[in-house]
């Protein structure tokens, strides 16, 4: 079983979720490999991705598991890579006895947001939200707001704004939303497109860990 | 604002960000940039195997770099125009006004607002005769040039006919001549498929310069697309596509396929199977097609497939074979392709009107397939049918009743266990140009209005079956391009002006704008849609199909006379296609 973490980056950011899904099956198909197929009358390939982007934000830390036996982790890279599109590039992988169900497991997520001058205002950020923060998002009945102060875990400074570490997997704070409602507090626009993943976790004993750290423990060898 | 920044804020941003896999080089040294635009979203265009394989023969050219763009659904084409940025071409976000070409295909006639739609975004002048020099050359091309005249004034340059060979050499020309219109135009219009409306002479508002259909003599040499652009969401035919020939021998009297893509010309078996092997392994697709006119009129069609079928399961690719006809089937050429549902198109409910349409399947060849289809265990068929074809009486509708009950018969036969899931299609007959039926008149609003009520009472009875018809009005606005003039791009523009463009699209057809357009320039439409004397001259006779007026017309006497004319797989008929290039007529006849 292979864990592969992977970019999604420039063109892929507006790639749908079940988009990407396609997107790498057809990689892996193009590679040449042949991993396992799930029965029945319409067999396809067993395919395992980690929790959803929203469209138009970037990741360096996305993950599939793919139940492919035989392969040497750094070859599968490579070769993955030279049949993916351009956005769709895989940085290491982790070889396993077992699944780790990242998407099942992961609870968290950082994010970058690259907008300058942000990071002299998280402190007033992090006020901000302790008063309270709102989400608002677009439904068919109209505007849905949401209080969602409990799924913020961090919001910190960095050279390129803010790092903020937000809720992700069964209970998810989406990052453009986040985004919208903390530049409306603070009246500055962030855009989309300023938002980048940078890591998932899983709660592990009682402790956030590093989706990487985590698949360590699972793997058998890894690049 | 750039345009890259509105991808965040418009539905399926992929339709617009490119990136796909198999992208040529869009970074090489080159002399011109063409981009084919097309006026139906990505998903629409992306399907089309002709934007694939000219995309391919264009950026192979070491001079030539060639783009895309599609028509931005309207989510997108609003934020356009509110933040006024020109319309971009996906791979390099270059505004479609400072091409060097820009080639608009053409596949209905209920996209001709869609043209002007993409003009207007991307800042260009509607009317060839506004633009100079500072603007790309705008070319046209697909199916609905075979009669150009309702659109082309928009256009600097009409391509009837293949693509493949044409478009470089008119890429050549303009090489050669940049910076001077005129002379590359003078150049382009000796070229045989280029029509330059500008530079054509005319008579009584009708072109009288012949123009010769552009046709590649050898399909099998013809290069095609062996590493397609993958596209990076789910698009209408999300399959690549191998193309077996061009053309097709049933000779129904409706369509203008058969005809206008004749001669016919085949790709050999080898040609056939090595392009299928080369396609599965560029894209990694789960599914592979097979396209043609009529599948299986392709030279040992079962031989073929029987080979392809050995790869495609050791690869866990699955056969799409669209486009069979019901003579055609037979349970190994089935036995290939997935058992989802299978699609016939009868057209017509009696033998009557079938050979009056020459559609030379019989009562007997239903019977057959649907006999061969059922005991394979299939339990969902598709069915097509016309309304409003010539002589067409309420009897031939009685028949498509009739016909879709013994089918339910015929069904319960052989099976006791499952329900059986029919889905009758009733599209509306349009009369196009080179076909037979040319000359014939479409059946008015209110008439094919009542054949299809009388249809949907019908079917409401019957347990199973799911009926869906056509909307008559966007039948007859499609009638009055297809056989219209020139007068009728006032009318394109005054409804495009008016609020009119993806009208090919339900949700976005505005009756009433084009119903107060055609009032208020008082356009007959009656001229369009009505019949037409055989003597007649027509907006389309400037140009040489190939097929002549008099075997057309021929065809169209033996129709009224309920006559039908064999399929032309095994003996030449004569209609003149082959003065192109030879028809492939096959030997075991």
């Amino acid at each position: 079983m292979l864990n592969a973490k992977f970019r999604k980056t420039d063109e892929a950011v507006f790639i749908s979720h079940i988009d990407v899904q396609n997107a790498i099956n057809r990689s892996i198909r193009r590679a040449g490999y042949e991993p396992r197929l799930s029965g029945g009358f319409n067999p396809h390939t067993m395919l395992k991705l980690s929790s959803p982007l929203p469209l138009g934000v970037a990741s360096e830390a996305e993950y599939f598991t793919l139940y492919l036996d035989g392969v040497a982790p750094e070859v599968f890279a490579a070769r993955f890579n030279d049949n993916s599109p351009g956005g769709l590039k895989v940085i290491s992988v982790f070889e396993s006895e077992r699944n780790p169900n990242l998407a099942g497991n992961a609870v968290a997520s950082d994010y970058l947001i690259g907008v300058k001058g942000l990071d002299m205002r998280a402190q007033e950020l992090r006020q901000l939200i302790q008063n309270g923060f709102i989400v608002k998002h677009k439904t068919k009945d109209g505007v849905t707001e949401k209080e969602v102060r409990d799924l913020i875990y961090s919001v910190l400074p960095h050279p390129a704004g803010l790092l903020v570490r937000l809720a992700s997997g069964n209970t998810t704070l989406r990052p453009d939303r986040f985004a919208e409602a903390a530049g409306r507090l603070l009246g500055v626009d962030i855009p989309v497109s300023s938002v980048l993943r940078t890591a998932q976790y899983v709660m592990a004993e009682g402790e956030l860990v590093n989706a990487d750290e985590y698949l360590k423990k699972f793997a058998k060898t890894a690049i | 604002m750039k345009y890259t920044d509105l991808f965040s804020e418009v539905e399926k941003p992929a339709r617009y960000a490119g990136g796909e896999f198999n992208l040529p080089d869009m970074k090489k040294p080159h002399r011109i940039d063409f981009c084919i635009a097309f006026p139906d979203i990505y998903e629409v265009g992306m399907s089309n195997l002709g934007i694939q394989i000219l995309y391919d023969i264009l950026n192979k050219d070491k001079d030539i770099v060639c783009e895309r763009c599609f028509a931005p659904w309207t989510d997108m084409g609003n934020l356009l125009k509110e933040k006024n940025i020109p319309l971009c071409s996906i791979e390099t976000k270059k505004p479609l006004r400072n091409f060097d070409i820009l080639g608009i295909s053409i596949q209905y006639e209920l996209a001709y607002t869609n043209i002007l739609y993409l003009l207007d975004l991307a800042g260009i002048p509607f009317y060839s005769e506004d633009r100079g020099e500072n603007y790309p050359l705008v070319i046209a091309g697909g199916p609905c040039v075979a009669n150009p005249e309702p659109f082309a004034p928009f256009f600097d340059v009409i391509i009837i006919g293949d693509g493949e060979e044409v478009s470089l050499a008119l890429a050549r020309i303009v090489m050669e001549h940049k910076g001077d219109r005129t002379a590359a135009l003078k150049e382009i219009s000796k070229l045989d498929g280029c029509y330059v409306p500008s530079l054509s002479e005319r008579k009584d508002g009708y072109c009288i310069t012949k123009i010769k259909k552009a046709c590649v003599k050898d399909l099998d040499k013809a290069q095609y697309p062996e590493r397609p652009l993958v596209p990076n969401l789910e698009i209408v035919h999300d399959r690549p596509v191998v193309e077996l020939y061009r053309g097709c021998y049933a000779g129904c009297r409706f369509c203008q396929a058969c005809f206008f893509y004749r001669p016919i010309r085949i790709r050999k078996k080898d040609t056939v199977e090595r392009l299928t092997s080369t396609l599965i392994d560029a894209t990694g697709s789960e599914e592979i097609g097979f396209s043609s006119l009529s599948s299986g009129d392709y030279p040992d069609i079962c031989s073929v497939l029987g080979s392809v079928y050995d790869l495609c399961k050791r690869k866990n690719v699955k056969i799409q074979l669209p486009s069979l006809r019901l003579d055609s089937y037979t349970p190994e050429l089935a036995e290939t392709a997935r058992k989802s549902s299978l699609t016939f198109a009868p057209e017509a409910g009696t033998q009557r009107l079938r050979d009056v349409i020459n559609k030379n399947i019989t009562e007997e060849d239903i019977d057959r397939t649907m006999r061969q289809a059922f005991e394979q265990g299939y339990r969902s068929v598709k069915l097509y049918f016309m309304v409003g074809l010539p002589t067409e009486t309420d009897d031939d509708l009685s028949g498509i009743v009739a016909l879709v009950r013994k089918i339910k018969d015929i069904y319960y036969e052989i099976s006791h266990n499952h329900f059986l899931n029919i889905s009758v299609s009733s599209s509306i007959f349009v009369p196009k140009p080179v076909t037979p039926f040319q000359w014939a008149a479409q059946m008015s609003r209110e008439e094919t209005d009542r054949r299809q009520q009388f249809l949907r009472f019908e079917f409401r009875k019957m347990r199973g079956v799911n009926f869906h018809w056509h909307d008559p009005f966007a039948s007859w606005l499609e009638g009055i391009f297809a056989r219209g003039d020139r007068s009728l791009a006032a009318l394109i523009e005054e409804a495009y002006r008016h609020g009119a463009y993806f009208d090919g699209w339900t949700e976005n057809f505005k009756k009433d704008i084009w119903q107060e357009c055609i009032d208020r320039l008082q356009i007959d439409t009656e001229k369009f849609t009505g019949s037409k004397k055989v003597m007649e001259l027509l907006p389309w006779d400037f140009i040489d199909f190939g097929v002549t007026k008099e075997y057309l017309a021929n065809e169209y006497k033996l129709a009224l006379e309920g006559r039908t004319s064999p399929s032309c797989k095994y003996h030449c008929r004569g209609c003149g296609a082959a003065n192109y290039a030879q028809c492939e007529v096959q030997k075991n006849g």
